[in-house]
C-alpha cells in the first residue's frame, strides 16, 4: 500500500513538474515575432493550456517559411481553429485528408463550390449584420 | 572499605542468597529465561523474512535501495513513454493542422454538414 502511494505521489509530482516546465510561456515572455503571428490569440493566450500553447508556438516556427498568402490565411483561420472542440478538429482533419486524396481537378471543383457557398453567406452577413 | 572489597562483599552476599533460594523460585526464573529466549528467536526469524514490525527506518526493508531502484526505473519508463507519446501524437496532427490553417477554404467549411454531399457530387 505504501509503495502504491509512493508511485502515485511520484507520478503526480513528475506530471506537475512537466506541466510547469511547459506552461512557462506567458504572453509577456513571447518574442515579438511570436506575438505578431499569434496576435489573434493574444486575449486568450495566458488562459490557454500549456499543450495548446506549445502547438501554436510550433506553428510560429514554420511561419517565416510560408508564402505571404499562406501567412495571411493562417491569420484569418487561427481564431476559428482555436475555438473548435477536440472532436471538431478531429472531424476537420478527417475531411481535409478526404479532399486531399482526390484528384487535383476534383479537389478544385469541390473547393470552388464550397467557396461559392461561403462567399454568398458572408455577403449575406455583411448585408444583414446582427 | 575500598571499591574492590565492597565488590567482593556484594558477590559473597549474592552467592549466599542464591544458595538459599527456594526451588520454586528457581523454576520460575528458569521458565522466564526460556520464554524470553524463545520470543527473541521468533522476532529474529520474522525480521529475516522481511515482515519485521521494526519501525526503525535505517533497517526497514521499505527504504532499502534494492526496493526503490525498480520503482524509480518504472517511474522513469512511464514518464518517458507519456512524454514520447504526447510528442508523437502532436507531431502527426501539427502537420495537418498547419496545412488546414493555410488552406484556401474557411475552417467552418470542414464542419459543414453539406461537406460530404459536395465530396460525393
Amino acid at each position: 500500500m505504501a509503495r502504491l502511494l509512493t508511485i502515485a505521489f511520484c507520478l503526480l509530482l513528475s506530471q506537475s513538474v512537466y506541466a510547469q516546465s511547459k506552461s512557462d510561456h506567458s504572453w509577456a515572455r513571447l518574442s515579438s515575432q511570436e506575438k505578431q503571428v499569434l496576435a489573434p490569440l493574444a486575449k486568450d493566450w495566458d488562459r490557454m493550456d500549456p499543450a495548446k500553447k506549445q502547438k501554436w508556438l510550433g506553428i510560429t516556427k514554420r511561419y517565416p517559411s510560408m508564402t505571404p498568402l499562406e501567412q495571411q490565411r493562417i491569420q484569418t483561420h487561427i481564431r476559428d481553429w482555436d475555438s473548435l472542440t477536440p472532436d471538431q478538429r478531429k472531424q476537420a482533419r478527417k475531411k481535409y485528408q478526404k479532399i486531399k486524396n482526390l484528384p487535383p481537378e476534383k479537389q478544385h471543383e469541390i473547393k470552388e463550390k464550397i467557396k461559392k457557398k461561403y462567399k454568398k453567406s458572408s455577403r449575406f452577413k455583411r448585408k444583414n449584420p446582427k | 572499605m575500598n571499591e574492590s572489597e565492597l565488590g567482593k562483599k556484594i558477590t559473597q552476599l549474592l552467592d549466599h542468597s542464591l544458595d538459599n533460594i527456594s526451588q520454586s523460585t528457581l523454576g520460575r526464573l528458569q521458565s522466564g529465561r526460556k520464554a524470553s529466549i524463545e520470543s527473541y528467536r521468533e522476532s529474529e526469524m520474522l525480521a529475516t523474512a522481511g515482515v519485521s514490525p521494526n519501525i526503525n527506518k535505517s533497517h526497514s526493508p521499505y527504504f532499502n535501495i534494492k526496493n526503490i531502484l525498480p520503482l524509480v526505473t518504472l517511474l522513469l519508463i512511464l514518464v518517458s513513454y507519456t512524454y514520447w507519446q504526447s510528442f508523437q501524437y502532436s507531431d502527426e496532427n501539427d502537420e495537418i493542422d498547419i496545412l488546414l490553417l493555410a488552406d484556401d477554404l474557411p475552417i467552418n467549411a470542414y464542419l459543414d454538414n453539406e461537406f460530404d454531399v459536395w465530396l460525393d457530387s
